[in-house]
């Protein structure tokens, strides 16, 4: 059928964001269709064409957004799974909502979450820890995670997947960051705290852990915390205990 | 005086930020990293409730100062979520002027990406669009910018940014749509649709999320039951199946459904017959979308065609296909194009050929000449009207400041901005006015309020007709809006002024630059050329009495084009003039701009109308009426003649459809009850006419509509035979019945539920009257139970004069204005005379209820029937209101006979209702009224 030839070739174009938006919105008339044939035949093939996009160009189209969540805008499981990325700005979410959505077949296969400005507080990030996940980077800046998120998402399992961690403007404190920084983050990359009321103290831990828990960082973002020159000196200091191969970009 | 590095710092220490601030934007230039510190250091906690900053708590590390703010800092700085006030002040260090990182295109895109919500402070505000630069910026934004505008928008629920977005990328407005998918109006839809430029590479995902807007907001409160203005459906980047996808969905509404296909079909997009061939297999509109399809001539019968081979289509759809194309549509009789009354639409050519981008002058500039700037005291002085005798050298430095500041006031901190960027002492040339004109914004002028437009100072730098036009044709590409003015005061009003010897030609492009922004319009196509002849000195070609055609003269010297037997248009390309002769009045004028060694005239006639052009440009008294008719089977010669034999004369002829058949039939679809619209195609009395009004009565959705149809097509004659298998024989008008005064009496009944007026004596005619109103009433003096006569006459001198409270109504009433003397019928009023008919108007004031209106203005169209008795008037009325403000009003006059004698009718309701009392079968159509003016006295 035309259809199903046409809907092939797309899945080998030059993957994108927007490619990927158009897939879907192509494959969800399809499926409307032809469900036997669509999950059948052209959905194996799918999911294994897509497993060499990059994980970022497979955002789960706007209008899918909210359907871990409502039956208001009803997607087939199958293809929402197909999506990696979620993101999610300046809207309100509530907890159960971000509980469904990592109990969700398709939320669990999820690998990038982006949930900035959304009004979350700790009782989100204790949510978002319910289910098992696939998540590696992982950004929830701008909202109102305290201390108590913080330490949860260190005790939790995504310590030892995450590659990324942002968490900018949120007021984490002292105890927060220390709560991230005294355990270990062997696969992270790129830690964003920038303005999160991070302090000296915070600072201090970071440094102190530094070594043993943060061995593949290359990226650290701290401005807007307000350090003491000295501590200042101390994080730009990091930057030159690491060999060239593994060099290390401090902002603070 | 600027501020300079030490003054920063000096307020840095010392707590008084507050001070530097107001000096943002005029230190950009010299201080942009020190300033950009500054706004780094704001935090959302130095904001009060209102988002005012308080900048004495704001914290600057004066060591901080100097150094260069990157990207990746300004980036942190807006993931801190900073005041709104403060990203909106933080904005006024970037323009298009800075290009080293970062630059404004690099921090919105910033911002869209970690703060979106503060996108609307960082962008330009819509009146800085008319810009060059600013678009280009536009140009290079992604789907990011799109969905940071629709996050806004909808955490506002207010999708407005349609100035802003119709100059984004395709990706950005598919990201915007996408994004607001859930926050348009039907209003707000429309809006950004015609906002977008129809050359748009929008994705065909883009059409999809269209098609699904439309959809969700088939029951969107805004929309009434009937058809809405606000909700149609923009086919431009639709395909036929999101088209019919949308018009299904509204299919319960079937008034709305059939008000979307109306529409579709005379929008010149061939998608919307794929859209009536998708929807030709439902139940409930597949006969209407039969009616589309057979109106869509070669576009409609094509789908039809492709219907009925492809194995898919259903049998309902196949047999609709099947029955289409069984009917034999006539042919243009000299491009054998297939006719349909909608070719007026889909075919057009209303302007010729002339674009605003064709004076753009393109070529390599030389670098800037550098030589010594105008002192800021004379440059002020020239912005202030107060210069006495300007050198050219300060008219392009002003220009040059405007430029780099538009709308801005002239300040000796700008003038060093400029001075210190190497804007101004640039040495006049066509090279630098070109340079200046490329970065002007063209919604700005040098100094609005002294009235000094960009055109005053380009003649003042010396400009020449080329770079003058140069610079018109900047404005038209770069400014989408129409600011009512704009053109005339920024290039008409000083080229006038001047009294430049060009004068005359930037009137005229002035005047087609009013003219396509009034009629834009989309075309399927362009009309098809059918005949050319080529001559020396001179040449004839015989034309068809309705055509398009274009002479080409291949040098500048002065020919004489004539067209339908002896009307003239003389043209002089050297005097730059034209005349018109032949017609009731001579008609002279002044031609457009002649470029290059030959010019062209461009013609467009159309039963005994024309108008044309000279180099596409539409010359001024274009609009020629009262040529001599040409039978639909006859032809007249289209002539050019010059002196000069060795010029080569060529003229091209090019198929003419009636705009207006199409209006009827577009009519006609809208309301299919309309029966008088089939009279008017009807009157239009040509074979694309009769084989409508054959659809029609084959395919109508319904038996009255089918019957009248064919009741018209039968007035056709000949025209009718191809269908009707012989020559039917017209029956005319209908005539009208003369009946007695008492049963226009109950015909008036009929209409009200309330008792009519009546009386013997009507105000000064004294004669016996019937109405809705009480004729003998000055407006406003009506019945009032309350009213007391005693306290009235207390209040004598408040008495207004007999008008009472404004009101324009008109009264509508019918009176025996001549009875037949003893019963027997008496000559004709005057009225029916040739020149009678303006003594109707008499009529009108002499009725008290119509006093309002006395002495006032009518101006419209009689219709004169000497074979019925009838007069009728559509008048328009125009007078001032107390507070001298202009007022206008409508109304219908009539003149027929009863038993009794002859009727007046004043009339201010529907035109329908004077219609069932006259006993009028149909309104006369278009063409058979005659215009008339004159004033409401006695």
């Amino acid at each position: 059928m035309e259809e199903f030839g046409e809907l092939r070739s797309m899945l080998h174009q030059t993957p994108s964001e927007r490619a990927f938006a158009s897939l879907m919105r192509r494959f969800e008339r399809m499926w409307n269709k032809y469900p036997a044939r669509s999950r059948d035949e052209l959905l194996p093939y799918a999911r294994g064409v897509l497993e060499t996009w990059p994980d970022a160009t497979r955002t789960i189209p706007g209008r899918w957004r909210h359907a871990f969540w409502s039956e208001k805008r009803s997607v087939p499981g199958e293809l929402l799974s197909l999506g990696k990325r979620l993101t999610l700005t300046h809207e309100k979410i509530d907890a159960s909502q971000l509980e469904a959505l990592v109990l969700h077949d398709a939320g669990r296969e999820l690998r990038l979450l982006e949930l900035t400005s959304c009004e979350l507080g700790d009782a989100h990030v204790m949510a978002l820890l319910k289910g098992s996940s696939a998540i590696r980077a992982l950004d929830l800046g701008g909202n109102n995670i305290g201390s108590e998120g913080a330490k949860a998402l260190a005790e939790s399992e995504l310590a030892g997947q995450l590659t990324s961690l942002s968490l900018w403007n949120n007021a984490l404190k002292p105890e927060g960051i220390s709560a991230i920084a005294s355990k270990r983050w062997p696969k992270l990359e790129k830690l964003d705290l920038i303005s999160t009321s991070c302090g000296d103290e915070g600072a201090a831990a970071i440094v102190e852990h530094f070594e043993a828990n943060f061995p593949a960082l290359r990226e650290l973002l701290l401005v807007y915390n307000l350090f003491s020159p000295a501590q200042t000196g101390h994080l730009k200091a990091l930057e030159f205990m690491r060999p060239e191969e593994r060099s290390l970009r401090v902002e603070c | 005086m600027a501020i300079t590095l030490e003054d920063v710092r000096d307020h840095v220490t010392s707590g008084t930020i507050a001070e530097l601030i107001k000096h943002t934007h005029t230190s950009r230039v010299a201080l942009f990293d020190p300033m950009a510190r500054i706004f780094l250091a704001v935090q959302p906690e130095h904001a009060d409730e209102n988002n005012r900053v308080d900048w004495s708590k704001v914290q600057v590390n004066p060591e901080d100062l100097e150094k260069p703010v990157t990207l990746q800092d300004i980036e942190a700085w807006f993931k801190t979520s900073p005041p709104v006030n403060a990203v909106s002040s933080f904005r006024q260090l970037f323009d298009t002027w800075r290009t080293e990182s970062p630059t404004w295109s690099e921090v919105i895109q910033t911002c869209a990406r970690v703060s979106p919500m503060a996108i609307r402070s960082v962008l330009p505000n819509s009146m800085e669009l008319a810009n060059r630069q600013i678009q280009e910026m536009f140009e290079g934004f992604g789907e990011p910018v799109g969905r940071a505008l629709a996050t806004v928008a909808a955490s506002y629920n207010n999708a407005s940014d349609s100035a802003m977005v119709a100059y984004l990328t395709p990706e950005a407005v598919h990201a915007y749509l996408e994004g607001c998918e859930t926050v348009f109006t039907p209003n707000s839809l429309n809006s950004l649709m015609r906002a977008l430029p129809s050359d748009l590479d929008l994705p065909h995902e883009a059409g999809e999320v269209y098609a699904d807007i439309m959809i969700g907001l088939k029951d969107h409160e805004s929309l009434d039951d009937g058809y809405s203005y606000s909700y149609r459906i923009d086919q431009r980047w639709l395909d036929g199946e999101q088209i019919a996808r949308i018009v299904l969905a509204n299919k319960t509404n079937i008034e709305r459904a059939r008000w979307l296909m109306a529409t579709l079909a005379f929008d010149g997009h061939t998608q919307a017959f794929d859209a009536f061939g998708e929807i030709l297999g439902d139940e409930e509109l597949g006969t209407d979308a039969l009616l589309y399809l057979g109106l869509g001539g070669e576009w409609g019968r094509a789908v039809a065609a492709r219907l009925v081979e492809d194995e898919q289509t259903s049998e309902l759809a196949r047999t609709h296909a099947e029955t289409l194309l069984e009917f034999e549509p006539p042919t243009h009789p000299e491009s054998d194009r297939m006719l349909s009354p909608l070719l007026g639409h889909l075919v057009k050519h209303h302007r010729f050929g002339f674009t605003f981008d064709s004076m753009l002058i393109e070529k390599a500039l030389g670098e800037p000449v550098v030589g010594t700037p105008t002192p800021y005291e004379d440059l002020s002085k020239l912005y202030n009207k107060q210069a006495e005798e300007p050198t050219e050298q300060a008219w392009l430095d002003l220009m040059w400041m405007i430029a780099f500041e538009p709308g801005r006031y002239l300040s000796q901190e700008n003038y060093e901005n400029a001075v210190a960027l190497g804007l101004l002492g640039r040495e006049p040339s066509e090279d630098e006015l070109l340079r200046v004109i490329d970065r002007l914004d063209w919604g700005k002028q040098i100094n609005s309020s002294a009235k000094i437009g960009y055109g005053e100072a380009l003649l003042g730098a010396g400009a020449s007709e080329e770079v003058f036009h140069h610079a018109m044709a900047k404005f038209a590409t770069l400014q989408r809006t129409n600011y009512l003015g704009y053109i005339e005061s920024c290039f008409e009003e000083p080229a006038k002024k001047s009294e430049v010897p060009w004068t005359n030609s930037i009137e005229r492009l002035v005047w087609q630059h009013r003219y396509d922004k009034q009629n834009v319009y989309h075309t399927l196509e362009h009309p098809k050329q059918f005949a050319e002849a080529e001559g020396d000195g001179e040449v004839a070609i015989d034309a068809p009495g309705d055509i398009l055609f274009e002479c080409h003269i291949s040098a500048l010297v002065p020919s004489k084009i004539t067209v339908r037997g002896d009307v003239t248009l003389s043209i002089d390309p050297v005097a730059k003039t034209f005349v018109f002769e032949g017609l009731p009045q001579t008609v002279e004028g002044v031609l457009p701009p002649m470029f290059g060694d030959s010019y062209t005239v461009q013609g467009e006639i159309h039963k005994n109308r024309g108008i044309f052009g000279v180099n596409g440009v539409v010359i001024e008294g274009q609009k020629v009426e009262d040529l001599e008719l040409v039978p639909a089977n006859e032809k007249a010669p289209i002539k050019i003649a010059t002196l000069e034999s060795s010029t080569t004369c060529r003229i091209t002829l090019s198929e003419k459809y009636s705009e207006t058949l199409g209006n009827h039939v577009l009519s006609l679809l809208r309301d299919l009850e309309d029966v008088q619209a089939l009279a008017e195609i009807r009157a239009m009395q040509s074979p694309v006419a009769a084989y409508t009004l054959y659809l029609f009565s084959q395919l109508a959705p319904s038996d009255y509509m089918r019957d009248a149809a064919m009741r018209q097509l039968c007035e056709l004659a000949e025209l009718a035979e191809p269908y009707l298998g012989e020559v039917p024989e017209p029956k005319g008008p209908a005539p009208i019945a003369t009946v007695s005064f008492d049963a226009i009496i109950e015909r008036m009944q009929a209409l009200s539920e309330t008792p009519l007026h009546q009386g013997t004596e009507a105000a000064y005619m004294e004669q016996r009257w019937v109405g809705f109103e009480d004729v003998n009433l000055f407006p406003g003096d009506g019945d009032d139970d309350d009213y007391d006569d005693e306290e009235y006459d207390e209040d004598y001198d408040d008495y207004d004069g007999g008008y009472g409270e404004e009101n324009y109504q008109v009264v509508s009433a019918v009176m025996l204005s001549e009875p037949f003397e003893d019963g027997q019928e008496q000559t004709r009023p005057y009225w029916f005379s040739e020149d009678g008919a303006d003594s109707m108007l008499g009529n009108f004031a002499g009725l008290a209820g119509n006093g309002m209106w006395y002495e006032s203005k009518a101006y419209g169209e009689v219709y004169v029937d000497e074979d019925r008795d009838l007069i009728l008037m559509d008048l328009t009325l125009e007078r001032e209101n107390y507070d001298g403000w202009p007022i206008q009003g409508g109304a219908y006059l009539a003149c027929w006979k009863c038993k009794e004698g002859w009727l007046f009718a004043s009339w201010g309701r529907s035109r329908s209702e004077l219609q069932r009392v006259i006993g009028l079968d149909f309104w006369p159509t278009q063409l058979q009224w005659r215009s008339i003016e004159g004033w409401l006295g006695y």
